[in-house]
């Protein structure tokens, strides 16, 4: 009976699991750029759609030439004959998967570089603008460039890896422990890089842009660096979800996206890993509970369409959690050095919140 | 290449891109906001025109009226409710562009929410355009004749405000040096309050007048986002005058120009946003004072010291 | 010292920006219708004084009483309401304003709109140097000039009390003495002043009394001359010639 139940709830969970790896690959990466680097990337969307269109066009194109399918990938025939194609060629699918991350991860390094250009050079503000509207306008373009991901139709035809088991919930089973398992990978690397040298470095230079001047030619490679790192994590990320949901469409790739994954950086905590763990779970729970088919499940038939609230919701987190607690749910720690490490031992330092709330600017109003 | 359409309908863009780019202009010079919910503003007034001229029934001037007041009110909301704690509190300016997207996802999607239970989902202003009298192949219509004088007198009646009102100077002087405006015994919260309702109001207008010319939903004033920004950065983000001039070159690049590129090299008319980045792109890393940075005699000199010899750059 | 001699007292200030404390503990008596210099090396804290005497700071403890009242909490533009005039040390004049412009706002709080016009006029009368560029951007005025204009858009609110932030730390030598003797006019029209300046030998010269500064602390006070001859403050602070 338990089990039973348990076994019907396999694709909810499973599609929960697989989003909030996908989320917390975002939401990790875009701390990095800035939470650590104070890099305000908002056109973090424009990243997970570029590991989106590399996995989609590279898979159908590569699959398309293996099957010899013809009208291009875009073709209906052609779609089919992949899908058909996948369960009988594990080794084919899951080397494909593999090929699209590899290649996915260089192509968003290599735009992570690019951006770092106008990021080296904007006043923060001004960039914030600029890569706001990339995310916009990476859309238009792929849109109305057919040859991208199918223009306003979108790409279909993407086998998940898994295909081949055959049984659906067991292969929606294997594809969430992997998306967990990259999402893991991608919290170790990033912690790895805020706690190096180059990490302290971002963090003193976004606190003090004094020092970055006196620091010389170092700081500027850092951010580089950050920003390759967290567009490589984003653009594995928009691997991760292209393979699941087995199709590309340039539509769901919309600057919103890069704002409920700041809500979740916003509500966790800046600077903050663990902090982001839980913002990116609250978020996405709130994005599971608000749906139509989650209300169904208590036999309750929405009129209304509540994606519309989800929205509403992650614009009162931001206002909130900016106005009332702007350390987040959890407030920054300083980074993990040895020397931290023996100062917290011998009991020198307590481990409080780098980020200082700046004080009130005046009580009196006129 | 029949020029008088093109060039009307540029006119008549660039008219509601100066509406709308005004605002955000005034309130980055007033409070230093980027204010991505300004798309809002604008978005409102267009859903309170249609609404109050469709289902009120009242006249389309007093619709127009009606959504400069929702506007404004709102923008004042957003202030009081958002902007102004987190001020007072010295939040970073990044802090204020976040917020801004925060506020515009609440405005936006509780307008989704209210259009999409009422069946508003699209909605047009029922006034009928009509024409007035035939210029080469086409014609004068009623509502070019409405909208560009009307965007002149606002642009005319804004600059009296700014440059001939002791409450308008001091708008300024708060512009240029807010704690200086402070000693000299300025009302800033006062004043920050008239901004917001300036920067409401017109943006509330430009959205009523859009709402005439096409249909709307919920989205458009986020859509139109792209071109504000582009039209009030081109001018330098603080500049009245170079907004102006900024809402008309968007309106002839996405008009005009996007036809001649169409025309001439192929290009699909659905890239026309692409110009408008280009812009911003252009201008932020090239020269972000925008038009206003340009220093017209500086310029001159420097022509004409061109074929003597290379002098050190004067910057404006 | 009678009450009704004393413009601004400041008792026990402590102050400063966000969590950091620049000035503590201050005591600092300003007498009407003097001049009182508040000098002391870079850093000692002379500007965050003047600041928040405006309010232009955080104030952790303290009371500052003009006339009586205590004004600690009062917002800096009704500070200007009740008779004090600041003039920063930088950005003391509105660059996109005009000349014009700048002494007008200089008057904002004001009503009487007659008599703003007459003062403008008495104002050029001081600093005729203004007067030919009435139509220009303060912005575009070489450093001398954008100090006189400074002090004239502070004197425009008919001040009690003139607060001024090394008037003349940016200008050209040869403007130096023309500042000071207009500040002596100053003076002598009845308003008290408060001059910071880093120069403590000529601050000191044309004051009535002077308050040493030094990292955050009042060190030593006493009637200008007086401490320019005082055997330790010429060692700590004007060197020994």
């Amino acid at each position: 009976m338990m089990f039973e139940q348990l076994y019907t709830m396999i694709p909810f969970i499973t599609t929960f699991l697989t989003f909030y790896a996908v989320y917390l690959m975002l939401s990790l990466s875009l701390n990095l750029e800035y939470g650590y680097g104070g890099i305000p990337n908002f056109g973090h969307v424009f990243f997970e759609s570029i590991g989106a269109y590399v996995a989609g066009n590279l898979t159908a194109n590569l699959l398309n030439w293996i099957v010899a399918a013809r009208g291009g990938i875009c073709a209906y025939p052609a779609s089919h004959a992949r899908m058909m194609f996948a369960p009988l060629h594990p080794i084919w699918i899951v080397g494909m998967f593999v090929f699209s991350i590899i290649i996915a991860a260089l192509v968003g390094g290599i735009f992570g570089y690019l951006a770092s250009y106008p990021a080296l050079r904007l006043k923060e503000d001004f960039l914030a603008i600029t890569l706001i509207f990339i995310g916009e306008i990476g859309r238009v373009v792929v849109r109305n460039e057919r040859s991208i991901a199918c223009g306003l139709v979108g790409l279909t035809g993407v086998p998940n890896p898994f295909i081949w088991l055959r049984d659906p919930n067991l292969m929606f089973i294997a594809y969430t422990v992997l998306a967990i398992l990259f999402a893991a990978g991608s919290y170790m690397i990033i912690k790895r890089f805020v706690n190096s040298p180059f990490g302290r470095l971002l963090k003193s230079v976004r606190d003090d842009d004094l020092v970055a001047m006196t620091l010389g030619k170092h700081v500027p490679k850092a951010r580089a660096w950050a920003l390759i790192l967290g567009s490589s994590v984003a653009a594995v990320a928009g691997v991760i979800k292209v393979f699941f949901a087995q199709g590309v469409f340039a539509d769901d790739y919309v600057p919103l996206i890069t704002f409920v994954v700041l809500s979740m950086v916003i509500l966790g905590g800046m600077a903050n890993n663990k902090g982001v763990l839980l913002g990116a779970l609250v978020m996405t729970a709130l994005d599971f509970m608000i749906s139509p088919s989650f209300f169904t499940v208590f036999g309750v038939t929405l009129q209304l369409n509540v994606a519309y609230i989800k929205y509403i919701i992650t614009g009162v987190v931001i206002i909130a959690i900016l106005l009332f607690r702007p350390q987040g749910l959890i407030s920054e720690r300083p980074v993990e050095t040895p020397g931290l490490d023996i100062a917290k031992r011998a009991g020198v330092m307590k481990p409080t919140a780098g980020l200082e709330i700046p004080a009130e600017r005046d009580e009196a109003d006129s | 290449m029949d020029l008088i359409l093109p060039v009307l309908n540029s006119i008549t863009l660039g008219s509601l891109f100066t509406l709308m780019a005004l605002g955000l202009t005034l309130t980055f010079s007033v409070t230093r906001i980027v204010n991505f919910a300004h798309a809002e503003l604008v978005a409102i007034g267009g859903y309170v025109t249609a609404v109050v001229t469709n289902y009120i029934g009242l006249s389309i001037y007093e619709s127009l009226v009606a959504a400069f007041v929702a506007s404004a009110i709102l923008a004042l909301a957003m202030d009081e409710l958002a902007f102004k704690p987190l001020y007072k509190r010295g939040s970073p300016t990044l802090f204020l562009l976040v917020a801004s997207i925060g506020i515009d996802l609440v405005v936006r999607f509780s307008l989704f929410l209210t259009a999409d239970a009422t069946g508003n989902i699209i909605i047009q202003t029922k006034v009928p355009i009509q024409p007035l009298m035939p210029l080469g192949k086409t014609y004068l219509t009623t509502f070019q004749v409405v909208v560009i004088p009307l965007t002149l007198a606002v642009v005319v009646v804004l600059h009296a405000l700014f440059h001939y009102t002791k409450v308008g100077k001091a708008l300024r002087a708060m512009a240029d040096n807010e704690d200086l405006a402070r000693v000299s015994g300025i009302k800033i919260y006062t004043l920050r309050r008239l901004a917001w309702m300036l920067v409401g109001g017109t943006a509330g207008l430009a959205g009523g007048l859009w709402s005439i010319y096409l249909v709307i939903d919920p989205d458009f004033g986020w859509n139109s986002l792209l071109r504000i920004f582009a039209a009030s950065i081109l001018g330098g983000f603080t500049s009245f005058w170079g907004t102006v001039i900024g809402g008309y070159i968007i309106g002839f690049a996405e008009n005009l120009g996007i036809a001649t590129l169409n025309t001439w090299f192929g290009v699909s008319t659905a890239y026309a946003p692409l110009i408008s980045f280009a812009i911003i792109v252009a201008v932020f890393l090239i020269k972000p004072s925008g038009f206003a940075g340009i220093d017209l005699s500086s310029l001159l000199a420097k022509l004409r010291g061109l074929h003597k010899n290379l002098e050190p750059e004067a910057e404006g | 010292m009678s009450g009704d001699s004393v413009a601004i007292d400041a008792r026990g200030i402590t102050a400063g920006y966000g969590k950091a404390i620049i000035i503590e503990d201050i005591n600092i008596t300003i007498e009407k219708g003097k001049i009182t210099a508040i000098v002391g090396p870079n850093g000692s804290g002379k500007s965050t004084f003047l600041k928040t005497i405006f309010g232009l700071t955080r104030l952790f403890s303290g009371q500052i009483i003009c006339d009586g009242r205590d004004i600690s909490r009062l917002p800096p533009e009704e500070r200007n309401r009740i008779g004090i005039s600041y003039v920063p040390q930088v950005d003391n004049v509105f660059p996109s304003l005009t000349v014009m412009e700048n002494l007008e706002m200089g008057a904002y709080a004001r009503r009487d709109k007659q008599e703003v016009k007459r003062d403008i006029e008495g104002i050029m009368g001081i600093f005729p140097i203004l007067m030919e560029r009435v139509k220009q951007k303060a912005g575009t005025l070489s450093g001398g000039e954008r100090q006189m204009l400074a002090i004239a858009r502070a004197l425009m609110s008919k001040p009690r009390v003139l607060l001024l932030d090394e008037p003349v730390a940016a200008v050209a030598p040869k403007v130096v003495s023309k500042i000071f003797s207009r500040i002596g006019e100053i003076v002598a029209r009845g308003i008290t002043v408060i001059l910071v300046e880093q120069h403590a030998r000529r601050a000191l010269e044309v004051c009535d009394m002077g308050y040493v500064m030094s990292s955050g602390h009042v060190v030593m006070r006493g009637p200008g001359r007086r401490l320019l001859s005082d055997e330790k403050f010429i060692e700590a602070f004007l060197g020994r010639r």
